[in-house]
């Protein structure tokens, strides 16, 4: 192996060890804390964590709560990417829409989560309550990502584009989709474990059959403190290989738009 | 850089540490001994010792019903629901139970009264408070009993009762005044004083769970175990303590009869937030929250009835069986 080679590996290793010294400092502290206060009720143990999180993975309903957290919670994520996208073609194609827009948004963005949750259960369900808070909560955020993403395309190409009379297809497809994809994913990205948060919290206001929400809220009344950090444990882990399969769409977006770069 | 996060880590450990260790000193008897009791209905079968603090309690306190589980594990005294004394005690905490307080002050509500036996509910939709609690388990114990198949879910099922749960009586209300103002028929569980409020809104009070929980176990009681006296090991062996703390209990049911009108003040005064703070309570709706202090082997029955029935619908509940005769406070 040559020194070259030599110093990627070490400094590969050695970016490694930040996420692995994050994790220890973690535990320590976990560690520290539970013994500081000595009481399994308030503060479990890392062991009656484990024990209690090993239980619950040998239980049906711990699949059908994560099953169904997970479905609400993409589905949540997915209708508001979409509606986003419908707005935020309108407001990139038709400058007034975009103004007309502005308002609703920035007040979809300072409603608090809570008051959508209070009128929430008065209106529809408790299924289709956590929907309807991730919808709520998501919708601005994408919206402002796509069109930050816009504004990012070179303005010299949309004037020339206008210059050489462009046809809208081509300008869509060949010019904004490219340009936008990557900034897009990534900001899309970073709301999954937003949407995640929101989710749970709507499912434990709404008392939610099959939920992470409910489970946890079960564990609090059954004194469980374990099942409430195992949920935790689960929920973290739900969100981190959300972020990872966006990561990897993001990726690939990159490497497509790449590719059509050089093409 | 490596020296700065060293130092960084050092600082969080020790101001982490620090922190936890605050909350763990050990309390001084010689001080008084700390009480807590929910805000709700637990509050009335406490209402003439928030009022009048009994010598050597040193602190009263009035917290919102969800975090009652941890600060009766850091109190010395404390009203729980049944449940919950039984798991404290089932997970290893000192604890005994001293006497019952409230002994239930659940209804069944309808928008009109369509509903005349329970069976009547197959098929139907309820709306009901107090999911993983002594409200659910009463009932779900009667509906069972009267061999109804019981859900959780949002929309009514053939052949089925299903059970909408909401946080608070509030909600289940909201719900029901809804369903009157559409002309659907529409049944909820709610809670004393929250019912006398839904009659006046026009409800119709279809059952008293009461005195079908009265039916269902056969034995003399007010009700159930609701909610229920708890006392720490050590201050159980506190015998004059004790006997002080008792009487006040059983003063009680007196003064809340005596001084209906003034209930709800003495509780906003301790606790502003408390969701009584704002009403007005006559006698007679005091009288149907169901408080009267009962201990010994009364109490231990009346407990046990409730534990058996939590026991055949979720022994998680209780954190996994009965409790044994060192739970029980024998005076």
């Amino acid at each position: 192996m040559t020194t070259a080679g030599k110093k990627k590996v070490l400094k590969r290793l050695s970016s490694a060890l930040y996420p692995l010294g994050a994790a220890a400092f973690i535990i320590a502290l976990w560690a520290i804390t539970a013994a500081a206060v000595g009481e399994e009720l308030l503060v479990p143990s890392i062991g009656a964590t484990l024990r209690g999180l090993g239980d619950m993975l040998g239980e049906k309903a711990t699949y059908a709560a994560v099953g169904g957290t997970i479905w609400r919670a993409l589905a949540g994520w997915a209708i508001a990417l979409v509606a986003a996208a419908v707005f935020a073609a309108l407001a990139i194609a038709c400058k007034p829409a975009k103004k007309l827009f502005a308002p609703f948004m920035s007040v979809m963005r300072s409603v608090p989560t809570m008051s959508v949750i209070m009128l929430a259960l008065l209106w529809v369900t408790s299924g289709q309550m956590p929907l309807v808070v991730t919808f709520m909560t998501l919708f601005p955020v994408q919206y402002s990502a796509m069109i930050a993403a816009s504004e990012a395309v070179d303005p010299k190409l949309i004037e020339m584009a206008k210059i050489y009379r462009v046809p809208a297809r081509t300008r869509v497809f060949r010019m904004y989709l490219p340009c936008m994809t990557p900034q897009i994913v990534e900001g899309v990205r970073s709301t999954l474990s937003l949407t995640l948060k929101v989710t749970i919290a709507a499912e434990v206001l709404a008392q939610t059959r099959d939920s992470i929400g409910a489970g946890m809220m079960q564990s609090q009344s059954f004194l469980q403190t374990d099942r409430i950090l195992g949920w935790t444990v689960i929920a973290i882990v739900a969100g981190a290989l959300a972020e990872a399969f966006v990561t990897c769409a993001a990726w690939a977006a990159r490497r497509i738009y790449a590719v059509r770069q050089g093409a | 850089m490596k020296k700065f996060l060293t130092v960084m880590l050092a600082a969080a450990l020790a101001v982490a540490a620090l922190a936890f260790a605050g909350c763990n000193d050990p309390e001084q008897p010689q001080d008084g001994y700390t009480f807590v009791v929910p805000d709700g209905a637990p509050a009335l079968g406490a209402v003439s010792l928030l009022n009048d603090v009994p010598d050597g309690i040193k602190s009263v306190e009035i917290v919102p019903a969800n975090t009652i589980s941890q600060r009766a594990v850091q109190s010395d005294i404390a009203v729980v629901p049944a449940n919950l004394a039984a798991n404290l005690f089932n997970k290893g905490q000192d604890v005994k139970l001293v006497g019952t307080v409230t002994h239930g002050n659940l209804f069944v509500l309808g928008t009109s009264n369509s509903v005349n036996a329970l069976a009547d509910l197959e098929g139907k939709l309820v709306f009901s408070i107090g999911q993983n609690s002594v409200p659910d388990y009463v009932f779900r114990t009667l509906l069972e009993e009267a061999e109804l198949d019981v859900v959780q879910g949002d929309a009514a099922q053939e052949g089925k009762v299903t059970i909408r749960y909401f946080a608070d009586g509030s909600a289940v209300m909201q719900q029901l005044i809804a369903a009157k103002g559409e002309g659907i028929d529409a049944v909820g569980v709610l809670a004393e004083p929250a019912v006398a409020n839904a009659i006046n809104n026009g409800m119709v009070e279809l059952f008293d769970l009461q005195s079908l929980w009265q039916q269902h176990t056969g034995a003399d009681t007010p009700g159930y175990a609701q909610a229920v006296l708890i006392v720490k090991g050590d201050v159980a062996k506190d015998k004059v303590f004790m006997d002080e703390l008792i009487a006040a209990f059983d003063g009680n049911g007196a003064f809340v009869s005596e001084h209906s009108a003034e209930v709800a003040g003495i509780i906003a005064k301790v606790y502003p937030q408390s969701s009584f703070a704002a009403q007005t309570f006559t006698a007679e709706t005091l009288e149907r929250c169901n408080c009267g202090f009962m201990t010994g082997a009364a109490c231990k029955a009346e407990f046990e009835a409730m534990a058996d029935a939590i026991m055949r619908i979720n022994a998680q509940a209780i954190g996994g069986k009965l409790p044994d005769a060192a739970f029980y406070y024998a005076g």
